[in-house]
C-alpha cells in the first residue's frame, strides 16, 4: 500500500475491510480441546475398564488426569504465546474463561479431595464450598473484563474460602469463613467500583 | 461544517494499520504486514509515524531468542480514529 491520497468512500471502505480482516482471523486450533479431550476420555474409558476387569482401584486415572492435563496445558499455552500473531479482544475473553474454568475446576476438586481426607462421614458432603467457588469465577470473569483489581483478589479469595469450607464441619464456622470472603471479595470491590464511578461523575 | 480529516490516518497504510489495532488488543508486526501487504521497510516507517503521533504502542521484545514486535493501538489513537469516521461520515453524507 503506497502513500496515496484516498477518496472518502476508500477510507471507509479500507477501515470496513481491515476490521472484518481482524475478526475473521482467530488462533484457535483446537488444541486446548484436544489435549483435554484425550486427558478426560482415557480417564473415563480407563476407569471403566478398571472397574469391569476389576483393576486396582477406581480413581488413580481420575487423580493422574488433572496434574498431566494441567502440564499438557501450561505447555500448549506458553507455545501459543510464543507462536500467536494477534490477540482478539474475544479471545483474550475466551483465555481469560478459560482460567477462571480451570481454577473453579481445580478448588472443587481440591476441596473434594481435602474433605473425603479428613470426614468421619464420607456419604455426608457438605455443599457451601462449591457456591463459593462459583462466585469465585464469576466475579473473576467480571474482574479480569473490567481489569479491576480487588474483583479479581476477591476472587482469588472466594476461591480459597470455597476449598476451606470442606475442611470445616461446623457450619457455623462455615458461615464465618463465606462472611469475610463475601466481605473483602463482593463488598469492597463493589464499593471500590462506586467510588470509582463517582469520581468520574464528578 | 467540514473538519480536516487527520492527516496522519488519512493514508492507506496508516489508516489499514489503525483499522486493524482497532479490532485486536494487540498485534505482531508480522500479522500486521501479512494483512496489509505491506514492505517491511514502508510498515516500519509509517509505525513509527502512528508512535510518533502517539496512536500506538510498540513494543520490541525477543521470545526464544527472536525479536518481536507487538503493536498495540492508544487511547489517543482510539479517540482520534473515532473522530476519523465521525468526520467521514459528515463527509460521506453531503455528497448523498
Amino acid at each position: 500500500m503506497a502513500e496515496k491520497k484516498m477518496s472518502e468512500s476508500e477510507s471507509l471502505e479500507l477501515i470496513q475491510n481491515m476490521i472484518q480482516t481482524a475478526r475473521d482471523e482467530h488462533n484457535d486450533n483446537g488444541l486446548g480441546w484436544r489435549v483435554w479431550g484425550w486427558v478426560l476420555f482415557v480417564a473415563s474409558f480407563g476407569t471403566y475398564l478398571s472397574m469391569e476387569f476389576r483393576w486396582k482401584g477406581s480413581y488413580w486415572l481420575w487423580n493422574l488426569a488433572l496434574p498431566v492435563g494441567i502440564v499438557l496445558m501450561v505447555l500448549s499455552a506458553l507455545r501459543k504465546r510464543t507462536h500467536k500473531k494477534n490477540l482478539t479482544y474475544a479471545q483474550d475473553l475466551l483465555d481469560r474463561i478459560g482460567i477462571g474454568f480451570f481454577a473453579s475446576l481445580l478448588s472443587m476438586i481440591a476441596g473434594i479431595n481435602i474433605y473425603f481426607a479428613y470426614t468421619t462421614d464420607p456419604g455426608d458432603i457438605d455443599f457451601w464450598g462449591f457456591f463459593y467457588i462459583l462466585y469465585a469465577f464469576w466475579m473473576y470473569i467480571h474482574g479480569s473484563a473490567l481489569k479491576f483489581r480487588p474483583l479479581i483478589i476477591g476472587a482469588v479469595l472466594n476461591w480459597l474460602a470455597g476449598i476451606l469450607m470442606f475442611r470445616v464441619s461446623d457450619m457455623k464456622y462455615e458461615m464465618l469463613i463465606g462472611a469475610i470472603a463475601i466481605l473483602l471479595g463482593y463488598l469492597v470491590p463493589g464499593y471500590l467500583l462506586f467510588l470509582q464511578s463517582k469520581k468520574r461523575r464528578s | 461544517m467540514f473538519k480536516e480529516l487527520d492527516p496522519i490516518l488519512h493514508t492507506p497504510l496508516r489508516l489499514a494499520v489503525v483499522s486493524l489495532l482497532i479490532s485486536v488488543r494487540e498485534a505482531e508486526f508480522t500479522f500486521i504486514r501479512e494483512k496489509t501487504n505491506a514492505t517491511a521497510g514502508n510498515l516500519s516507517v509509517q509505525l513509527n509515524k502512528l508512535k510518533d503521533a502517539g496512536y500506538i504502542d510498540i513494543i520490541k521484545q525477543f521470545r526464544d531468542n527472536y525479536p518481536q514486535t507487538i503493536c498495540k493501538i492508544t487511547p489517543t489513537g482510539i479517540k482520534a480514529f473515532e473522530e476519523y469516521v465521525a468526520n467521514l461520515q459528515t463527509y460521506l453524507k453531503a455528497g448523498q
